[in-house]
């Protein structure tokens, strides 16, 4: 393995979220020679996916302080006359708040231990062990302050990969009928055990801050002297970590507009070859005064099917997003609203306050305080999208996480000759005293490392450039037993519940196997929200804060459930069996003591889709790169050239004659002007208003400008 | 189909089976992966191979008796150099090749390191061969032919000692990926999960139907 570095590149980037990892693949396309650094061991930044251990470690993590164990570079060395040095700060505060909880029962021990009475005592010491001869975990979980230490079993999951596994396989064996049989005529070890193995769970319920909380858990501590239930309504903590790889859980959930420059950019760069795609299937809400998850109405198929509107409301409903798909064309529509609240718009064509509400917060996806242009376009932005791929749908995920994206951009920066070095941490800039441009930078091994451009990710900014930090999104994400609306076939759901009361407007994802983020059974809820809080240092119970949002969706966490058994009421509605809560952060930056050739990316905010991230990405590339493409169509593996022989010929010959050949991507097929997206677009919203009226006030075609 | 790009069902094909597998190069810098592929697909070998081809991946088919069996091979692209390589490369692979160097011990060492990330981290039928490469050079030879079989026997790989510079048992090991592949109704689909999602290039938006969805509701 090469450690040293290169010593001068065209661009170097720091951080490996999307925005710069788009950007690198832009560089790398067009013949920069690019350097891409991440202190982390992971690619994505705050744009990762996780599995389901990793990220109880995250968060269990997270807030300590990193210790920087590398040898101190002697700077003076590196450093001439004429330059100065930015220090680049030591942690990246990217997340605050962070707390995860399982609420599962431990496997009862009696399946586990063989000749133990205590079975705890034996475990502790070797987990100990386990972890002793790892580089960092064990301080960091014995030291964790108690706010972090919500996991009921943090030591376990401090353990590496194949510890896991080990313990794992030897849960297993012990599951074999004999051991158990053999075990289970015990029933005073049974008892005992039974109450260690909800330990964890009462912990997580006193270190949380709510009364009604502490009551369940004491109920719960009654509760564990009873024998234990035959058949368990939820899997054991040890057969819910069995499969934590299959879990992908995103830090930044988003999910792609159909229309949206990530979906063009990924076609028109080939970079959709390195992954796959779903559709979100539905769009539901809560309307007010009801607790129950609908379907929002989007398409002309979804509004003739919904028994949510009358006919009446089918008719106006068609009309408005008739209109709103070109409402450039018709002014005089909207033109005495264009900066009233949009809800005042939507009243003055008299749609009923249900439609109000699919449009506002489902279609528009905008608060009813938005300006009615604003509204309007983000309903055009939206009509755009629909009917791309699938008639009802507007949106698609990347398969595995949103952490796909950025690996697979920064794959096509390598494909064209992007040096990668994960696990490397820059601890400065060194820039020019009197042009202040930046001249390079220095790592944490020492080396200097010279480059024309710096690209960093907000997180990574050097201290002095810094203005403060600010919780941008917080979030939760949950493992539930089931959907949240179950039908017949997986679904992907996007989901925005609005603000009641004091409690926010929520915006959901919610998707499982179909999408690679969960096994089966297992569904993953990804919830945010836009924090309330002005003080940006008070510890807040992100718990408290979604609280409303999980009275909608769930019945109750798993061990809350158990307690309850006999509740019947809330059967339709999931279990919570894992939850995290954290902040994601921001930071501002101080323009003026940032030198000029360096870019700063911003972090993932609360917007849904990624076209900030790319019109980032894009603006920056521009400004380097002046007169080049951004992303131009990479070769399909058909059109590398081989130089001379038939051999090759022949081959590639074969292969297009394959009837299993996918058509080219990035032909015209999808490159159509802005008139032919007007006329595909149309015949969806404009059939509708025939059927339904047998008459059509056709528009003519217009072009939008995609807001 | 489990390869990243989706594919129309492979039984779809009216002359006979064609399987595609997406297949990926693991190993140690310079240990001679993207010269393999090269060699296997263009016939081709440089002294002084560049370790970047510029493309996603290559495409070459391989003829069994029934069965057409067209490799998607995807190369590191110098991702592992600095031990960076990305869990979306072998994300879906049906088959790894897991190349060392005769040669350097080292490369042997960590060529073993590869095999336990796949069988960790990939999908649990992947197909994984271990190749010993540049046999061409065994006066300088380090690690030994039968402790790379022992070793592959174990873990229930394929092994070969191949020459990407005389071609030896280039065509061969991915002869016998391809017929260790398990070539089922489902195309090939190794990976226990659906099929394959939604082709984005195929969204013209002329399509209101949502053909290329798969999943009408």
């Amino acid at each position: 393995m090469d450690e040293v570095l290169p010593e001068e590149f065209d661009v170097i980037l720091i951080g490996t979220g999307l925005p710069e990892s788009v950007l690198s693949g832009a560089l790398s396309r067009i013949g920069k020679n690019v350097l891409h650094v991440d202190s982390n061991e992971y690619y994505g930044g705050s744009w990762a996916s996780f599995n389901i251990k990793t990220f109880d470690k995250l968060m269990s993590e997270t807030q300590m302080h990193q210790e920087d164990n590398s040898n101190p570079v002697n700077l003076e060395a590196l450093i001439s006359e004429d330059e100065e040095f930015l220090l680049m700060s030591a942690s990246q505060q990217n997340l605050s708040n962070c707390q995860s909880y399982c609420y599962l029962s431990k496997q009862p021990d009696w399946v586990v231990a063989t000749n133990v009475v205590e079975p705890n005592v034996v475990a502790e010491p070797d987990e100990v062990e386990i972890s002793d001869d790892k580089d960092s975990p064990v301080d960091v979980a014995t030291t964790a302050p108690t706010m972090v230490q919500k996991h009921s079993d943090t030591e376990d999951l401090s353990c590496r990969d194949v510890d896991f596994e080990e313990r794992n396989n030897s849960d297993n064996d012990n599951e074999k009928p004999g051991v158990s049989d053999k075990q289970s005529g015990d029933p005073a070890k049974e008892k005992s055990t039974d109450n260690d193995s909800r330990n964890g769970q009462v912990d997580a319920f006193n270190n949380a801050t709510s009364e009604e909380k502490l009551e369940n858990a004491s109920d719960q501590s009654s509760q564990a002297d009873l024998p234990h239930k035959e058949t368990p309504l939820f899997p054991f903590y040890e057969k819910f970590y069995e499969n934590w790889r299959r879990f992908n859980l995103d830090l930044s959930p988003k999910v792609m507009f159909s229309r949206g420059q990530l979906v063009e950019l990924l076609i028109q760069s080939n970079v959709c070859r390195y992954l796959e795609f779903r559709n979100v299937t539905r769009t539901l809400t809560v309307l007010s005064g009801e607790n129950r998850l609908q379907p929002v109405p989007c398409s002309r198929a979804d509004v003739f099917k919904s028994k949510f509107v009358t006919v009446v409301e089918k008719r106006i409903l068609m009309r408005f997003l008739t209109l709103c798909a070109n409402f450039e064309q018709h002014p005089q529509e909207y033109e005495a609203y264009k900066d009233r609240p949009f809800q005042d718009f939507l009243q003055s064509k008299h749609l009923s306050t249900k439609v109000q509400h699919f449009i506002i917060h489902s279609i528009a996806m905008v608060s009813e305080q938005t300006s009615t242009m604003e509204g309007l376009h983000a309903t055009q932005k939206f009509l755009k999208s629909l009917g791309r791929y699938g008639s009802s749908h507007a949106f698609l995920c990347p398969m595995y996480g949103v952490g796909e994206l950025p690996q697979a951009f920064s794959r096509l920066s390598a494909v064209f000759g992007g040096t990668f070095c994960l696990r490397r941490r820059v601890i400065g800039i060194v820039a020019d005293k009197t042009s202040r441009a930046v001249k390079g930078v220095i790592d944490s091994t020492g080396q200097k490392i010279k480059c024309q451009h710096l690209v960093l990710d907000e997180s990574h900014l050097p201290d002095i450039c810094r203005s403060g930090f600010k919780r941008e999104v917080s979030r939760a994400i949950y493992v539930t037993d089931k959907s949240v609306s179950p039908s017949e076939t997986e679904e992907v759901s996007l989901i925005t519940l609005p603000p009641v009361g004091n409690f926010p407007l929520y915006r959901v994802i919610e998707a499982g196997p179909l999408c690679c983020l969960s096994p089966n059974n297992y569904y993953v809820v990804h919830a945010l929200t836009k924090p309330s809080c002005v003080d940006e240092n008070a510890i807040v119970d992100l718990k408290e804060t979604f609280h409303s949002a999980e009275k909608t969706m769930f019945a109750g966490t798993a061990a809350e459930l158990e307690i309850a058994n006999n509740n019947e009421s809330d059967k339709q509605k999931p279990a919570v069996l894992w939850a995290a809560y954290f902040n994601m952060m921001s930071c501002g930056v101080n323009n003026d003591s940032l030198p000029g050739n360096v870019y700063v990316m911003s972090s993932p905010g609360f917007e849904l889709g990624f076209d900030k991230a790319m019109n980032e990405a894009r603006r920056t590339f521009e400004i380097i790169c002046p007169d080049e493409e951004f992303l131009p169509r990479a070769p399909e593996p058909e059109e590398i050239v081989f130089d001379d022989e038939g051999y090759k010929s022949e081959n590639n010959g074969n292969s297009r004659e394959n009837p299993n050949e996918q058509p080219e991507a990035g032909n015209g097929d999808y490159m159509e002007t802005e008139e032919d997206l007007q006329e595909e677009e149309e015949p969806d919203v404009q059939g509708l208003i025939d059927q339904e009226q047998g008459v059509g006030d056709h528009v003519s075609d217009g072009n939008g400008d995609n807001a | 189909m489990a390869s990243r790009a989706p594919q129309r069902p492979n039984n779809a094909s009216p002359q006979g089976k064609i399987c595609q597998f997406k297949l990926v190069l693991l190993g140690e810098s310079a240990v001679g992966k993207s010269s393999l592929v090269l060699r296997f697909v263009k016939g081709q070998f440089h002294e002084y191979q560049e370790s970047t081809i510029g493309a996603a991946f290559l495409t070459q088919t391989v003829c069994l008796q029934d069965t057409t069996v067209k490799f998607e091979i995807w190369d590191t692209a110098g991702q592992e150099r600095y031990h960076s390589l990305a869990p979306m490369y072998y994300r879906g692979a049906q088959a790894a090749i897991v190349v060392y160097d005769i040669t350097n011990q080292d490369t042997f060492a960590r060529a073993k390191t590869w095999v336990k990330e796949l069988q960790r981290q990939a999908s649990p039928n992947i197909v994984i061969a271990l190749a010993g490469n540049k046999s061409d050079l065994s006066n300088k030879r380090m690690v030994d032919h039968d402790e790379a079989a022992a070793y592959s026997d174990e873990n229930g790989l394929l092994f070969m000692e191949t020459s990407a510079k005389t071609a030896m048992h280039v065509n061969d090991i991915f002869l016998a990926i391809a017929e260790k592949l398990p070539k089922n109704d489902a195309g090939g689909t190794a990976a226990n999960r659906p099929t394959s999602g939604v082709d984005i290039t195929q969204g013209g938006g002329s399509n209101p139907q949502g053909g290329c969805c798969g999943r009408s509701q």
